[in-house]
This record gives C-alpha cells, structure tokens and sequence, in this order.
C-alpha cells in the first residue's frame, strides 16, 4: 500500500514541497534527498545574486563557457522570447538593478533609458560552448525561469527513484506526477489574489504543471509607487491580479503565466485561469 | 517546528558588573521528553573576548538537532501527521496523539559591550537563527547607568527588536492538497522594552528588581498544530489551529543574591508575567550555591512554575464552534511545572575548568523532561 510522505525544505528563497506516495519511507527518503540535490544544484549555479554562480560569471563576463544544460535553457528562453513577443525576457535583467539601485521615479527612468538599448535577447548568441554577448551591459536573469525548470527537474528525478504519484510544489510552482493512490487526482487551491488567505478556485490536475503569476508578494517600492517583481521593459506593471497556466511543463506553465500577467493577449494553446 | 525561546526571559537583563574574563565555553546540551516526544542535541561554542577595559564582545553560535513529536489532533485515517486535516472527518477518527518532525537549527548572538569614563556600560547585541520553516533575527540595545560614586545601585534601560518569518503551510488546507498562487511566508514581530534597577543591599547582598514589556504582533500561529471545530458526535473538522495576532504582556522580576555563608550564595527570584490572551503566570526559583575548597562548586535548584490558560484555549475535541480564536496547545493550557537543577563545576586548573548539570522537569500536563549540559571553559 502507498504511503504519503510530505518533505519541506526551503531553495531559492522560497518554501518547497514534495508529496511522495510510496510502499516504504526509505524509498520515498531517498527520492526526496536527490530532489533536493537536484535544486540545491540548479540553486546555485543559476543565482542571480551569488557572484560565485556560473549565471553570475557569466553577467561578470568571467567567462563564456556555458555546459549543455545551460545552452538548453538559453536556448529555450530564446525561443519563448520569440513566442511571447520579447514579453518573457531574461535580459532584463539588465534594468532589474535600478530597481533597487534608483531611489527616486526621475533617476531611475534616466538610468532605464540609458539601458533599455541593450536589453533583448538579440543581445546574446549562442555558438557551440560559448555565449556571447554583443555589449558590455546585457545581463541574463534565469529567476522566472530556474524554479519551474527546477520542479520538472525534480519530477525527473522521481521518476528515476521509481515514484509513480507525487505532488511538488515551489513556491506555487507545482507538477502533479500521475494521480492520487486513491485514483483521484491532485487537487490545487488556486488562492484569491485579493485575499490570499483563501482559495478562490480549485484545479485538478494530472500529469501536468500549474503555476500561477502573480504581484502581491515581491515587489520594489519607489516613491510608493509599487512596482511588481515582474519587470517587463514593455509596459510598467503593478499590482494586478492572478495568472494560472495548466501546461505538461512547469517552464511552460511559468513563462506564460509570467508574459500573461503582462500582456493578456498574448497567445498560448494552454490552459489559463485569470483572477 | 520553530523552536520560540522564551523572550523575556533570554533577554531581560539587569544591571550586574561585568567580570572581565577572556575564555572560550564548549557546551553540549541533550534535552529529551518522556512519550518519546522532543529530544535536542545542542552543542554550543560561546567566546568572551575583552579589549582593554572599556570594551567586550561576546560571540555565541548554537547548533540544534530536534527530532521527536509533539501531541496534536489528526484525522487518524489519514495517519498521524500535522497535514492529516480535513472538513467533515468522521468523529471516531479524530484523535490525540504525537505527530513526528525533525527539524535542525543554527543560531548566533553577539553582544557588544562599551564602558564610558563613568563606567556606565551601552550593549549592543544581534541575534539570529535559521529553521527550515523559521527565520529569526533580532537586535537590542541596553543602557545601564550608575547611580551613585560607590557603584552600589544602577539602572538599566534596554530594548530589542525581533523580527521573525514563519513558513506557515497548509494552514487552511483542508479541501486540496497543495496552493498556488501566493507566498505563505508570514512574518512576526516582537519589541521588548525593559527597566531595571541593581542594588548592593550590604556586602553580602545584592537585589534587583526589573519590569518588561512584550509587544507581539503579526503571525503567532503554530502552523502545525491542529484544533477540532464543529464536532457534532458524528463528524468534524480537524483544522489548523488560530491565534490572535496581536499579544501585549507585561510583567516584573524581584531577584535576591545572598551570601548565607563565606562559600554558601543563595539566589532567589520571582518573575509575574500577564499578557491580554489572559495567561498569568508566577515564577518562584532558587538556586543555592556551594564552593568546597577553590575548585569544586556545586548547585543545587527548584523552580516553580504556575500559568493559567489562554482564553481560547481548549483541549477538548468538541469545543471549538465555526468561528474564533482556537488553539489545543498543551503550552497554553492551565498547569503547573516544577525543575528539579543541579550543576557541578570543576576547575582543573586556573584556567580551565569543567561542568555537568543536570536537570528534571515535571509539568502538571503529564509532560516530564531531563536535560543534561557539560562541556569546559578556557580562560586565557
């Protein structure tokens, strides 16, 4: 018989769960600690803030090296700033540290100006092991990016230590490994943006990812001016209402629910829940 | 499970001259409760450092490792774990018992202590530990003035400030099995302010007498403690429990040091806390004091412990309506404890010296626990 077992642990900045279903508690301890190796290793080779990172050597220009798995996501952040019409774009970056940099609305929209030329993903290539830049001044964020990718990740994992039904959740970042040992599915609370003490809808899901966007959690404050963590050089966001997106990949379901928040029309064959 | 040390009483300071000791303190500490509840290794390093006599630091680093259970309603048909909760659960699978957890801690201090030409003394401390699912920091200032020339009687003003963030899952989880959406990171708040005055009674003893202030406000929930709402003979809720999010307490301490004898010291308090959740609570402790010879000293203690319940406290399982404050946690009950403490120190040498302690506690509840401290200190 299949027992639940609930692991908590805490990776970029943000609380993680997994939900494993499993015949013996070693088999879902194992699964669960190369779960969390896998995040912990993604953690710290692609943070933003950790000048040691391989994300930060490479902002640095220390080096140019980049191995498979981080062509494949550069790659892929390529791709879907195509698809979402230059709204999902990890070199802003390049912008992101005025935010917290500028004090005041006038200094930093001079500082923005004098950036935005070099925000885009134009702005690198990608050629064989080396990433290359066409300026000194773009910067690459993975941190829209990281933590879905984390979780399909995590569900690969799983699926290596032979754990057929599992729930795991980053941070609302969440992938729903098969159903239930009872045959129903998982079950998600999607929380009310207004009150997010409360679910105001409840999603089912199976095999697939959710992740939901939206700004009342992080944001930077400028002459009380809320700004939302998510920066986009499109339009000036702020605190807005909640983006759901159901696809077969956490990547997927994060970086439309990310672009959406900014730009509802923009087109996407998955599921989205609007609050 | 964040591990919440009693606030006032780690912090609340009087005015007490300064022995100036370099040394080095090694601790380890195992504290275990019977039922096979909280067990915790302990080991701590602790750094005392002058320089010249004006200025002292002191460092301190503590390792936690708390594996155990601690008692707490659950759907039983779910298995014993804080998540096993639900809406509308059958009543004869609610039931009382010891949910698991394993939790691990670091936590750090530093105090930093500065004397003017008067010799009255401004401390400067930090603090801050790191859980899983609890993040702590806070910072505190003191100010202790002498009142006369003879340095007989002083006054110490102090005040910190924590701040504290709870990962507080699940909490209202009874309908799905995991949230999207939004953080469940909740933060709290706590100010302490303190007022204390030291006096040297006679050459053979000493009283100070201190009153304090709590302020806490923002999430002071246990996220993974349970109550039972609406049980109507046949089913019930198992939720998680809810407690007010403001908590104001105020309160005093009397502390007596007399020298009974040459080599005899008695030390003997009282502390009286109240806070608005309607708990009262007296602290009588006494600690007597031995040195036999130059080298060896021993301590013997007894501390009485009476606190009377919050006012939404409850640990009946068909209490609790739909609404309202609601908590079944045994700490906010009505009981009475008694600590059993001894220690004994042994200096090897001058400058090295080492200790055992070991205590007994005895809780009305039913919750009895040991705790065990040795470890050495180097003078140097």
């Amino acid at each position: 018989m299949l027992k639940k077992h609930i692991y908590t642990f805490e990776a970029m900045s943000t609380p993680c769960e997994l939900i494993l279903y499993a015949e013996h508690k070693e088999k879902a301890d194992n699964a669960a600690k190369a779960v969390l190796q896998e995040t912990k290793r993604l953690e710290k080779k692609y943070n933003y803030y950790d000048k040691t990172s391989l994300l930060s050597q490479l902002n640095l220009r220390e080096t140019d090296h980049i191995d498979r798995e981080t062509k494949e996501l550069l790659q892929r952040a390529k791709q879907y700033y195509k698809l979402t019409h230059g709204i999902f774009d990890i070199t802003v970056a390049t912008i992101k540290d005025l935010y917290t940099t500028q004090t005041t609305e006038e200094s930093l929209q001079t500082e923005k100006e004098k950036l935005l030329a070099h925000v885009g993903c134009e702005h690198f290539s990608l050629k064989k092991e080396k990433l290359h830049f066409d300026n000194p001044f773009t910067k690459i964020d993975l941190g829209g990016f990281v933590k879905e990718y984390a979780v399909d990740r995590a569900v690969s994992v799983l699926k290596r230590y032979k754990i057929l039904s599992a729930l795991v959740n980053y941070g609302g970042d969440i992938y729903a490994l098969d159903k239930k040992p009872d045959g129903t599915p998982f079950v998600v609370g999607i929380k009310d943006p207004r009150n997010p003490s409360e679910h105001k809808k409840m999603v089912a899901l199976e095999n697939q990812a959710l992740t939901t966007s939206a700004s009342y959690e992080r944001h930077y404050q400028i002459e009380g001016h809320l700004y939302s963590h998510i920066i986009s050089t499109k339009s000036k966001t702020s605190v807005a209402n909640s983006v759901s997106v159901i696809s077969q990949s956490c990547v997927e379901s994060g970086i439309y629910s990310t672009a959406l928040m900014i730009d509802k029309d923009i087109e996407t064959n998955n599921q989205v829940i609007l609050l | 499970m964040q591990l919440r040390l009693s606030w006032c009483a780690a912090t609340l300071l009087v005015a007490t001259t300064m022995q100036a000791e370099d040394y080095v303190s090694v601790q380890v500490l195992q504290y275990n409760e019977n039922d096979n509840r909280v067990s915790v290794t302990a080991p701590s390093i602790m750094l005392n450092k002058d320089f010249g006599t004006d200025y002292t630091l002191n460092a301190s680093l503590v390792g936690d490792a708390v594996s155990g259970a601690s008692p707490t309603y659950y759907d039983a048909s779910s298995g014993a774990s804080a998540y096993s909760r639900g809406k509308n659960v059958k009543t004869s699978d609610v039931e009382y018992g010891n949910v698991h957890f394993s939790e691990q801690r670091v936590a750090g201090s530093l105090l930093f202590t500065s004397r003017f030409s008067n010799r009255d003394e401004l401390r400067v401390g930090a603090n801050g530990s790191s859980e899983h699912d609890f993040n702590s920091g806070s910072g505190s200032v003191e100010y202790m003035h002498w009142l006369d020339s003879g340095k007989n009687s002083a006054i110490t003003l102090g005040g910190s400030y924590q701040y504290n963030e709870i990962t507080a899952r699940c909490v209202d989880r009874v309908d799905c099995d995991t949230s999207s959406g939004a953080s469940e990171l909740k933060t709290a708040t706590a100010v302490n302010l303190q007022l204390g005055v030291s006096h040297n009674i006679n050459p053979e003893s000493y009283m100070e007498v201190a009153a304090f202030y709590i302020a806490d406000d923002g999430y002071l929930t246990d996220p993974y403690l349970n109550v039972v709402r609406n049980n109507n003979g046949i089913t019930a809720d198992i939720v998680g429990e809810k407690r007010p999010e403001e908590r104001r307490a105020y309160g005093g301490i009397v502390k007596y040091v007399n020298a009974v004898t040459e080599n005899t010291t008695l030390h003997l308090s009282y502390r009286y806390y109240w806070d608005d959740w309607d708990i009262d609570s007296h602290t009588v402790d006494s600690d007597l004091f031995y040195e036999l010879g130059s080298d060896w000293t021993f301590k013997l203690g007894l501390r009485y412990y009476n606190q009377s319940a919050a006012n939404f406290y409850s640990g009946s399982d068909s209490y609790f309506g739909d609404e309202g404050f609601a908590s079944s946690d045994y700490r906010l009950s009505d009981f009475s404890a008694l600590t059993y403490k001894s220690n004994v120190d042994y200096k090897i040498t001058t400058d090295v010296s080492v200790n055992l302690s070991a205590n007994y506690y005895d809780q009305t509840t039913g919750l009895k626990a040991t705790y065990f401290m040795t470890g050495f200190r180097y003078n140097f």
